[in-house]
């Protein structure tokens, strides 16, 4: 899937927290249009993310974070609940938009011993990118491979079912700023 | 194209069907009632959400109070409140959601407050709400219309090659031996007159193919009698004709040596007496063969009748035994042989000429055997005998006239049963012999 680059390199900040390098994104509005419509109609959707240290724009890979979340909102609370999938898995619910958001954006910290010597004094730039998926509806009441159903599903799909997803370019930064 | 035209009338009418049924979809219907329903039961959520803080605020409700600094059994939805960091909270608890909690922090301790909902389960009803929202979702996010027209054409599709494979098996079954049957005909017009088809059917074109080669058989042979019968007719028309000529010419010269004797001097009558009896011997010789000549040049009458064929059998081996008492003649006769339609006095004469032949053949000692049985639509009598047999030039021009392998005789015995056979619609064949030498079946129409 081609990931369109939208945003401006100033919609991404970067920060040390301690020994880990943090990335904050005011313009990520991950949760919005599509994606909000299809939490608030009580599906969990599953946002793939990865973050990428450049050594320059549109440069080699110095290190790289991935990471998956999956998002669900709360019809009575209208709050949405986060969970980290994978090896460590972590949750929390009753947020904002922009605090699921940000969230998600906190777990991808990376060490700063990862940068090696950028993480001192020479600039880097960052790539972030996220993919979203509906998660697929529970399966029917046969396990069966193929059924009339099944066929009738992925013959009417329709075009732009596909992944959502958007990539963020910015840099450079020095840990000194 | 005479299943495509059904199926494209099929497809139609179940696309209108298709088309006309997704017309009476109710997801519409059902989107707008799940939303209705999902607003009406969130402004029921923040009613008691905004009552449960008013009454914990006056005091009008108690409360559990979670001391989260000393160790003790904490629930999960507490804890994780505590860990969040908000001032305060609401959950859902109960059975399904039918109770409203709310969580306020107070120092190290977390007030709880708890309402019941009256029965409503908000978990449960979230649920389900989803589930409907999913449906919709699912329905709106899918071009349905296009979905069940290709899933049914796809079916159609797979359904009409599914049946094609079996159908062009069985035309392929059913056209290829009509295709050999042409060939075999093809064949058979231009000229080959041994061409035969093999089946193994028992059905409609099997009892063609079987009958195909039962006509064959029948034109085959009967091409062959005819054959047969016009060089016999150009045999007897030279027979005839030589006949008279000789017979012309025997006469006065017979007349001529007889006077020539008897106008001879006394003196010399004696070589003349000897002279003449040698060439009136030949005479007499010449005028046998005459005889023959006549005899094969003669048609006599074809009297059919039906026939008792083991009767004549036995009879004619009864009246050559005596003749040739040093052979051993044996009868194989069946008893359930049908009667032949045939004339009688040829029948005789054709049994007559190849039992001689046979008892000549097998010489002193030797035996001969006689038999009858029902042959395909026919009934055959076979003649065998142990003798030498016959070697292969003389197989192949028996039944030509004139041709003789005997010390006696003028070679065209068989020649004139295989004429006075063919004439009864019967026939005589050499076959393989039975005892060692020659054998032959006459072939006789049975009766019917």
């Amino acid at each position: 899937m081609a990931v369109p680059r939208g945003l401006a390199a100033q919609s991404l900040t970067v920060r040390a927290a301690g020994d880990m390098l943090q990335v904050r994104g005011s313009g990520l509005r991950l949760i919005e249009g599509v994606v909000a419509d299809h939490l608030k109609d009580g599906r969990s959707v599953r946002v793939d993310f990865e973050m990428t240290i450049l050594d320059k724009a549109q440069g080699s890979t110095i290190t790289q974070n991935r990471q998956s979340f999956t998002l669900s909102f709360d019809l009575w609370e209208q709050r949405y609940a986060v969970t980290r999938t994978g090896a460590a898995p972590r949750s929390i619910s009753h947020l904002v938009a922009r605090d699921a958001e940000a969230w998600c954006l906190e777990n991808l910290a990376l060490p700063l011993t990862a940068l090696g010597r950028f993480a001192r004094d020479l600039p880097f730039w960052i790539r972030l990118e996220y993919r979203v998926q509906d998660q697929p509806p529970p399966p029917a009441e046969t396990d069966a491979l193929f059924t009339l159903r099944t066929l009738i599903d992925a013959l009417s799909r329709r075009r732009g079912d596909e992944a959502l997803g958007r990539s963020f370019d910015a840099g450079p930064f020095r840990i000194g700023n | 194209m005479a299943t495509l035209l059904p199926l494209g009338a099929t497809i139609w009418i179940t696309m209108s069907l298709l088309e006309r049924s997704l017309g009476y979809a109710t997801t519409g219907e059902l989107d707008g009632l799940s939303r209705t329903l999902e607003a009406t039961v969130r402004r029921f959520y923040e009613r008691e959400r905004l009552s449960l803080e008013r009454d914990a605020k006056t005091g009008r409700v108690g409360f559990t109070s979670f001391d989260m600094d000393a160790a003790g059994n904490v629930p999960d939805a507490v804890r994780t409140f505590w860990i969040s960091g908000e001032p305060a909270r609401f959950t859902l608890s109960g059975t399904g959601g039918d109770r409203l909690d709310y969580m306020t922090r107070a120092g190290t301790r977390v007030d709880v407050y708890s309402r019941d909902l009256g029965g409503i389960q908000m978990e449960e009803l979230g649920g389900q709400l989803r589930q409907v929202r999913e449906l919709v979702g699912a329905t709106e996010g899918r071009d349905l219309q296009r979905g069940f027209t290709l899933t049914l054409l796809l079916l159609v599709a797979v359904v009409w090659l599914v049946s094609l494979v079996p159908l062009l098996f069985m035309a392929h079954r059913i056209s290829r031996p009509i295709q050999e049957l042409t060939a075999g005909l093809t064949g058979f017009a231009a000229g080959d007159w041994h061409q035969r088809l093999a089946t193994t059917r028992d059905d409609e074109v099997g009892r063609a193919v079987t009958a195909f080669n039962d006509m064959a058989e029948h034109l085959r042979r009967n091409r062959e009698r005819l054959v047969y019968l016009t060089q016999i007719s150009s045999w007897e028309t030279l027979a005839r004709k030589t006949a008279h000529e000789l017979k012309n010419s025997l006469t006065p010269i017979r007349l001529t040596v007889e006077e020539m004797v008897a106008r001879q001097p006394q003196s010399d009558r004696e070589f003349m007496q000897q002279a003449a009896q040698i060439v009136i011997g030949e005479i007499e010789t010449l005028e046998r063969r005459v005889r023959a000549f006549s005899e094969f040049a003669s048609e006599p009458p074809v009297n059919a009748e039906p026939l008792d064929i083991n009767a004549i059998v036995s009879e004619r081996v009864s009246l050559l035994r005596p003749a040739h008492p040093d052979t051993t003649y044996r009868c194989t006769l069946d008893a359930h042989v049908p009667a032949v339609l045939a004339s009688a006095d040829l029948v005789k004469g054709i049994l007559t000429n190849l039992l001689e032949n046979a008892a000549e053949a097998a010489g002193p000692g030797g035996t001969v055997e006689a038999t009858t049985r029902v042959y395909g639509h026919d009934v055959a009598m076979e003649v065998h005998d142990s003798g030498p047999g016959l070697g292969e030039e003389a197989a192949r021009t028996l039944f030509e006239p004139t041709i003789t392998f005997k010390k006696h005789g003028m070679g065209l015995g068989l020649s004139i049963a295989k004429k006075n056979a063919l004439r009864m619609g019967g026939d005589i064949a050499l076959v393989e012999g039975a005892l060692g030498g020659a054998g032959f079946r006459v072939i006789l129409p049975r009766h019917q």
